[in-house]
């Protein structure tokens, strides 16, 4: 199985009037939308979209400063970008209303939506979200993503195929799910000039005050009015069971479903529970 | 696993290993778009690459647009064309219906709708092997529409004098195609893909998992069935030009052969070229009926070289 035989029947198209952004493309239901993590590229849902295309009709998209979509210029107000690009990318396609998701950081724009313009959203998907205002975290989850951290920018400095894959590993409860092919797309987005330099601003903003003045707060949390999907992983990094629970507390009208054993990239390691976890959220939607 | 004997013993030519590694087919074609173009009265699906003259791309019988997959990103990055790869009709993901008698015919309507679509008033295009059957057509009834184009591995001409022997039994092709059909595993897919290239081991075995997922598509069956070699109606496909209605082709052409070309041998190809006014030939030695994949950055220099007018 390579990214190309499992996407085989999928477009991949370039869409938007605000910002030109790239998505791979199936099906014909309910629209779903869906954001890669930080650091990504829309291949993150190559093993899932074609599943999910049999009941929606799925964009899987790169997020600004990421893969092949643009990198506009960072400026305090940078993070309202991606809130932006999600409703410039429903707007051109004619969206009016979508479940909309996205893994870790790419949660953040889902969960803006939701929370500003609840009109478009039919139901949202968070997995192990990212860009919330999470109480002091767990000490061993710190480490990890210190030890993420470390990879992302050694593998920015100098890019090789090693470095990239160990920053993909991170992301795994089983090392040994990152392909060869993953880490040869990865490779080259990252060691292009354009690649590269976007993914360093999207770090230097992310890593900034400008990066995280717009996070989630408990109390917009408790104020969303969508029907929310959770899914969490164990086994893997940066999936400490208490930011579940606390989620879990605070988030009205949520699904919870927890994939094991996986990571960060649950819809990677383990495709079939994460796509059906979808599909099951959307049937149980009035 | 079963092996199923082959009826057909393919030659073995003294190809020589590749100097370069390729990646995979996502990998190669990352950064292109993979649309479905919705024309008047037929979907294509195309591989799209680049800013530039528009070069469209046509694979042969039984293939796809990841045909071209090792060329995409060359042609358009750094020769500077706007490439579309194609599914022809009756193939991939474009449309496969209905089969008709003039199969070419269609097909070349087929090319039509869907640069009407695109908005493309007149596009270099190469076709190779059965997309040369339907470029020739092309360039014969709507020179208005063609730029270029490039005649690779075939040629549906009547042609009056005999020639030596192509790199394969003749009767191969037909016979793998309907092994193929009969049973689509990854041995007989792999079989019928062999016969492309000058060495077995050339076959790539993402483009045979590739293959088998489209020869396990029953409408894509149904279509090879009926137009694919082997078949009834392959045997009529009209039409079957003279050699005389050779010197009516206006467009300027460029005739694209290979050493060990499968059922005609460089022979032909050069034959072929001499009958066509202004013909460019060229003969690419190490190679069978897949030149653009098996020497890709030789191809794409020579056609873009042909294309822009230096060769």
């Amino acid at each position: 199985m390579t990214i190309w035989t499992d996407l085989m029947g999928a477009q991949v198209r370039y869409v938007g009037r605000r910002y030109r952004t790239r998505v791979i493309e199936a099906g014909s239901g309910p629209p779903l939308v869906l954001a890669h993590g930080g650091g990504g590229h829309a291949e993150h849902y190559s093993r899932n979209v074609l599943r999910l295309a049999k009941q929606f009709h799925v964009y899987a998209y790169d997020m600004l400063w990421h893969g092949y979509s643009p990198a506009p210029e960072v400026d305090e107000d940078a993070m309202l970008r991606f809130d932006e690009q999600l409703m410039d990318l429903m707007d051109t396609e004619g969206i009016e209303r979508a479940i909309v998701g996205g893994a870790s950081s790419g949660a953040f724009a889902p969960l803006r939506m939701a929370i500003n313009n609840p009109e478009r959203v039919r139901g949202l998907v968070l997995v192990v979200p990212g860009h919330i205002r999470y109480p002091a975290r767990e000490v061993t989850e710190r480490a990890q993503y210190a030890t993420l951290h470390t990879q992302t920018h050694d593998a920015l400095a100098n890019v090789t195929e090693a470095k990239i894959r160990a920053r993909l590993e991170w992301l795994m409860a089983d090392p040994g799910s990152v392909t060869d092919e993953l880490v040869a797309v990865r490779t080259a987005i990252y060691s292009s000039e354009d690649g590269n330099a976007a993914t360093r601003a999207y770090y230097a903003l992310t890593e900034s005050e400008a990066g995280h003045r717009f996070d989630v707060t408990e109390d917009e949390l408790r104020g969303l009015t969508v029907p929310t999907l959770l899914i969490w992983s164990r086994g893997g990094n940066g999936v400490s069971p208490q930011r579940a629970e606390w989620l879990s507390q605070v988030i009205p009208n949520m699904t919870y479903c927890l994939i094991e054993p996986a990571g960060h990239w649950p819809q990677w390691e383990r495709p079939e529970q994460h796509d059906e976890a979808i599909m099951e959220f959307a049937r149980s939607i009035p | 696993m079963t092996t199923t004997k082959s009826a057909i013993t393919l030659n073995r030519h003294p190809a020589k290993p590749w100097e370069k590694t390729w990646d995979s087919i996502y990998t190669e074609l990352l950064g292109t778009q993979i649309r479905l173009v919705r024309g008047k009265k037929y979907v294509t699906r195309t591989i799209e690459m680049g800013t530039g003259e528009p070069l469209i791309l046509i694979h042969g019988t039984g293939g796809s647009a990841e045909s071209w997959f090792r060329n995409i990103r060359n042609l358009a990055d750094n020769h500077g064309f706007h490439v579309y790869a194609i599914d022809a009709m009756y193939h991939g993901f474009s449309s496969k219906e209905p089969v008709t008698d003039d199969r070419i015919g269609t097909q070349v309507e087929h090319l039509l709708d869907f640069m009407d679509a695109e908005g493309i008033e007149r596009a270099h295009i190469e076709g190779e092997s059965m997309g040369a059957f339907i470029t020739f057509r092309m360039a014969m009834d709507h020179p208005e529409r063609c730029l270029r184009v490039v005649l690779n591995t075939g040629a549906r001409v009547n042609f009056k004098r005999t020639f030596g022997p192509g790199g394969q039994p003749l009767e191969a092709l037909p016979v793998l195609t309907q092994e193929l059909l009969a049973n689509p595993t990854e041995e007989t897919v792999r079989h019928r893909m062999q016969w492309l290239m000058a060495a077995p081991e050339r076959v790539d075995e993402e483009l045979v998992a590739l293959r088998l997922r489209f020869f396990s598509m029953p409408e894509l069956q149904e279509a090879q069935r009926q137009t694919g070699p082997g078949s009834a109606s392959a045997a009529r496909t009209a039409p079957l030009y003279e050699e005389e209605d050779c010197a009516r082709l206006t467009v300027p052409s460029l005739v694209f052969w290979t050493e060990y070309n499968p059922n005609t041998g460089p022979d032909v190809g050069e034959y072929f070229a001499s009958l066509i006014p202004g013909a460019k030939y060229y003969c690419m030695m190490d190679a069978a009926h897949w030149p653009q994949y098996e020497h890709p950055e030789e191809h794409d220099q020579v056609i873009a070289d042909f294309l822009k007018g230096k060769l």
